[in-house]
C-alpha cells in the first residue's frame, strides 16, 4: 500500500460523499464533488504526514487473528489504527468543508461577524492586542502547546527524566489495544462446521479463533471508566431528581430542608474520598461494624475488585448530589404550574403530569446536569479515587484519568501515557460536541 | 423563594387544621414527605457528622465506635499542626485567590477587548479562545508536565499552580455575553467625556458588572481550591504543597500507623473555606432561582 494509493481513494471516496450530501440538501454536487476530493487528498496527511506514514510498514502488533482451516490471517493493531486516523482526517475535514460551504451559501460570509454596531474604540491601535494578549499568551504556552507536545509525545518512546526520546511510530497506541500474547484470550467464532468435525479435529485445531484485544490492560482503564461513569452520572440524577421532587412539596420546613441536603456539594472530591476511606475501611470502618451489629457479616469493601468500583461510585454520588438538587429544585420552579393543573383537571394521573410535563420542562437541566457529572466522573474523580482505593484493588478502579496518571509519572513512560491522553481528548470532544448538538437542537422549549 | 413555599402551604391547611384535635395538629401535614426528607438529610449527612465526631478522638475512640465526639481534639489538633496544615492551607489560600484573581481580571480584558474594539480576525480570535473548552489541562497533564517542569524549570513553584491557570475560556465567554447586554450608549457617552478603554472598563462596566464578576470569581476560587492531580505532579517539597494533597500525608506521615482522627480533622480544616463561600454564594443562588422564575 502506498501513500499515492490511500490518498487518491481517499479523494474518491470524499468526493462521492460529499457530492450526495450536496445534492440532498439542493446544493451544486459538482462543487461538491470537487470540494469532497480536496478534503478526501488532505485528510489522510493530517495525521501521516507527521509520522512520515511509518504505520505502513509496522512492526508486530497482533489486533486479533482469524485462523481459518489452518490459515493465520493477522490483523495488525498499527494498520486498523492507521485507517481510524485517515478515517477520522477525511471526516473531520468533510465535515468542516460541508459545514464552511453551507455557511457561505446561506449567509453569504464564512464566520459569523461579532462586531458590536455602536460604541466601538476608536482610534486605539494595538490596544485589543494588548488587552487579549495575556489570555491568547497564557493558552498558547498552556493549553495548546501542552496539546502539541502531547501529540509528538505519543509517537516517542519517551521516558520521565530522560530528555532523549526516540520515534516509534503508533506503537504508543498500538500497546494501548493489543495485550500480550502469552496471556492471550480465544473466543471461538463460530462451530466448527460438522463435515470438517466429522475429518477429526486433529487435522484442524482451532479453526475459526479470535485472539482478542480484550486482554489489553488497557482496556479494562476503558471499561472501569465507562462503568463509573454510567453509574455515578444514573444514581446522581435519578436520585437528585426524586429528593428535589420531595423538597420541593408544599411542606413546613422546605426551605431549611433544602439547605441541609445541598451543602455536601461544598466538599472537594478528596475530602469525600478521605471520608468515605474511614466509614468503608474494611477492618476498623463503622459501615461493618454497624453490619456486625445486625448480624452481617463483615464485606472487604476496598479490597475486593467487584465491590470497591461500588463504593466509588457510592462517594462520588454523594459528593455531586447536592449540585444536581440545587439546579433540580431550580428547574422545578421553572415548571409551569397552570400546566400542572390543567393536566389534571383534563385527567392526567401524577405519573402521566411527570412523564409528560415535568422531564421534557426540566430536559435542559437533565442534559445539562448529565454532561457536568460526566466531566466530574471523568476528572475530578481523580481525587476521590487516589483517596479511597489509590485506583486498586488490583486495578479494578482505575479509570482513564488514573491510568494516565500511573502510567506516565509512576510508571514514567510518557509516550504511551500521551497516547492515552489523545484517546481521552478524542473521548472529551465527543462529548462537548454531543453537549451542543443536543443542547443546541432538542432542548429548546425556551423560559 | 421563600415567599413561593409559604403561598403554596398556606391557604388549604391552615382551615383544615382548625378542625383538628391537638393529637391530629401535632402530627404534620405530608408526613410521608418529612420522613423522605429526613432520612435522605440523615444519609447525605452522616459521612459529614461522622468525619467530625472522629476529628475529635484518639484512635480508642475510634475503634469503640463511639458516636459522641471525644477528648482528643486538642492533641488531634497539635498533631496535624506539627504536619504543616496551616502551611498546606496557607498555599491553597494563595493559589486560589491567585487563580480566581487572574482569570477574572485576564477575562475581564479579553471581554473589553472583543466587545468593545473592532480588530481583524475578531471571530477566529474568539473562536480560539473558545476552542479551549474542549482541551481540559487534566487531559493533557502530561504535556503540560513536560513543559513546566523540564522546558520552564517552574517544578515545586507557586507560579507553576497559578500561572497555567490563569486563562479562562469561561470566563471570556461569560464576560463578552454580558458586556454585550449593556447598552453601548454608555461607551459613545464615556468616549465624549475623554475616559480610555482602561477607565471605562474599571469606572463604568465593572462597577455594573459585580454580580457576573463575583459568581465566576466565586467558581474560580472553588475550582482552584480543588485542583488535586497538577499540584500532586508538579509539586514535590510538603513546603509547597496545597490541602488537597497534603491531607493524604495526614494518614501516612502518622508516627502509629493509621491514626484517623487528624486526618478526618484535616478534612474538616480542608473544608471550611469552600463552605464559608458556598454559604457566602448560596444567597446568589436563591436570587437566581427566583430570577429563573419570575421569567
Amino acid at each position: 500500500m502506498s501513500p499515492l494509493l490511500i490518498t487518491l481513494v481517499a479523494a474518491l471516496v470524499g468526493a462521492l460523499l460529499l457530492a450526495r450530501g450536496f445534492a440532498r440538501s439542493q446544493r451544486p454536487p459538482l462543487m461538491g464533488a470537487l470540494l469532497g476530493a480536496i478534503a478526501g487528498a488532505i485528510g489522510p496527511q493530517i495525521f501521516m504526514v507527521p509520522i512520515e506514514y511509518c504505520s505502513l510498514e509496522p512492526e508486530n502488533h497482533v489486533f486479533f487473528q482469524l485462523i481459518i482451516l489452518n490459515q493465520p490471517i493477522i490483523v495488525n493493531a498499527v494498520l486498523v489504527l492507521t485507517f481510524i486516523l485517515i478515517a477520522i482526517g477525511v471526516w473531520a475535514l468533510l465535515l468542516l468543508f460541508d459545514r464552511a460551504h453551507d455557511q457561505i451559501h446561506r449567509t453569504g460570509h464564512l464566520l459569523p461577524t461579532l462586531d458590536m454596531p455602536h460604541g466601538a474604540f476608536r482610534g486605539w491601535g494595538a490596544m485589543p492586542w494588548l488587552l487579549l494578549a495575556p489570555t491568547l499568551i497564557v493558552l498558547l504556552l498552556f493549553t495548546y502547546y501542552p496539546a502539541l507536545n502531547t501529540l509528538t509525545l505519543s509517537t516517542q518512546l519517551a521516558r520521565l527524566g530522560v530528555p532523549r526520546t526516540a520515534p516509534v511510530c503508533l506503537n504508543n497506541f498500538a500497546t494501548l489495544i493489543t495485550g500480550p500474547r502469552q496471556n492471550a484470550e480465544y473466543y471461538i467464532l463460530s462451530e466448527m462446521p460438522p463435515d470438517v468435525r466429522a475429518r477429526g479435529a486433529a487435522e484442524l485445531p482451532n479453526q475459526f479463533v479470535l485472539v482478542g484485544w480484550r486482554n489489553a490492560a488497557y482496556m479494562d482503564s476503558l471499561s472501569t471508566s465507562l462503568f463509573l461513569s454510567f453509574f455515578i452520572v444514573l444514581f446522581a440524577n435519578v436520585f437528585g431528581l426524586l429528593i428535589a421532587l420531595a423538597s420541593y412539596q408544599p411542606v413546613k420546613g422546605a426551605r431549611i430542608y433544602r439547605t441541609l441536603l445541598i451543602w455536601p456539594y461544598a466538599l472537594s472530591a478528596v475530602v469525600s474520598g478521605v471520608v468515605f476511606y474511614n466509614l468503608f475501611n474494611p477492618i476498623t470502618g463503622i459501615i461493618n461494624y454497624t453490619l456486625g451489629l445486625v448480624g452481617i457479616p463483615g464485606v472487604r469493601w476496598l479490597l475486593e475488585p467487584s465491590i470497591a468500583p461500588w463504593v466509588v461510585v457510592f462517594a462520588a454520588t454523594w459528593n455531586v448530589l447536592g449540585f444536581n438538587l440545587l439546579f433540580y429544585i431550580a428547574g422545578l420552579q421553572n415548571v409551569p404550574k397552570d400546566l400542572l393543573e390543567a393536566a389534571a383537571i383534563d385527567g392526567a394521573n401524577v405519573f402521566q403530569r411527570f412523564w409528560t410535563i415535568t422531564i421534557p420542562m426540566l430536559s435542559p437541566f437533565i442534559f445539562f446536569l448529565i454532561f457536568t457529572n460526566l466531566t466530574y466522573s471523568f476528572f475530578d474523580l481523580f481525587g476521590l479515587i487516589d483517596n479511597l482505593t489509590t485506583g486498586g484493588p488490583s486495578r479494578a478502579t482505575t479509570n482513564l484519568i488514573y491510568d494516565i496518571y500511573v502510567t506516565g509519572i509512576q510508571n514514567k513512560d510518557l509516550g504511551r501515557a500521551a497516547a492515552q491522553s489523545l484517546v481521552l481528548l478524542l473521548i472529551v470532544i465527543g462529548l462537548t460536541v454531543a453537549q451542543f448538538r443536543l443542547l443546541g437542537r432538542r432542548v429548546n422549549y425556551g423560559a | 423563594m421563600s415567599t413561593l413555599t409559604q403561598t403554596s402551604v398556606s391557604a388549604p391547611t391552615a382551615e383544615k387544621r382548625k378542625n383538628k384535635s391537638w393529637v391530629a395538629r401535632l402530627w404534620p401535614e405530608r408526613w410521608y414527605v418529612h420522613l423522605a426528607l429526613i432520612v435522605s438529610i440523615v444519609i447525605l449527612g452522616f459521612p459529614v457528622y461522622y468525619a467530625i465526631v472522629v476529628s475529635t478522638q484518639t484512635n480508642a475512640q475510634v475503634f469503640a465506635y463511639q458516636m459522641i465526639p471525644g477528648d482528643a481534639f486538642e492533641a488531634n489538633l497539635r498533631q496535624v499542626m506539627n504536619q504543616n496544615i496551616w502551611q498546606y492551607m496557607t498555599n491553597s489560600v494563595l493559589v486560589s485567590l491567585g487563580v480566581a484573581g487572574a482569570k477574572t481580571l485576564l477575562s475581564l480584558l479579553a471581554g473589553l477587548a472583543i466587545v468593545y474594539f473592532r480588530f481583524p480576525a475578531k471571530t477566529l480570535i474568539f473562536g480560539f479562545i473558545l476552542i479551549t473548552l474542549m482541551m481540559p489541562q487534566d487531559v493533557l497533564i502530561i504535556g503540560l508536565f513536560r513543559f513546566v517542569a523540564g522546558d520552564l524549570g517552574w517544578g515545586d513553584t507557586y507560579q507553576a499552580l497559578v500561572i497555567p491557570l490563569a486563562a479562562s475560556a469561561t470566563g471570556v465567554f461569560l464576560f463578552r455575553q454580558h458586556f454585550t447586554s449593556i447598552s453601548p450608549e454608555l461607551s459613545e457617552a464615556a468616549q465624549l467625556d475623554g475616559a480610555n478603554p482602561i477607565q471605562f472598563l474599571f469606572r463604568v462596566l465593572v462597577p455594573m458588572s459585580w454580580n457576573t464578576i463575583s459568581a465566576l470569581a466565586i467558581i474560580m476560587f472553588l475550582a482552584g481550591w480543588n485542583q488535586y492531580l497538577w499540584p500532586r505532579m508538579i509539586i514535590s517539597t510538603e513546603a509547597n504543597q496545597v490541602i488537597q494533597v497534603g491531607l493524604r500525608r495526614l494518614l501516612s506521615g502518622a508516627e502509629t500507623g493509621e491514626t484517623f482522627g487528624p486526618l478526618m480533622l484535616g478534612a474538616v480544616i480542608a473544608s471550611i473555606p469552600p463552605i464559608i463561600v458556598f454559604i457566602l454564594m448560596q444567597k446568589q443562588f436563591m436570587s437566581g432561582f427566583s430570577l429563573t422564575r419570575d421569567k
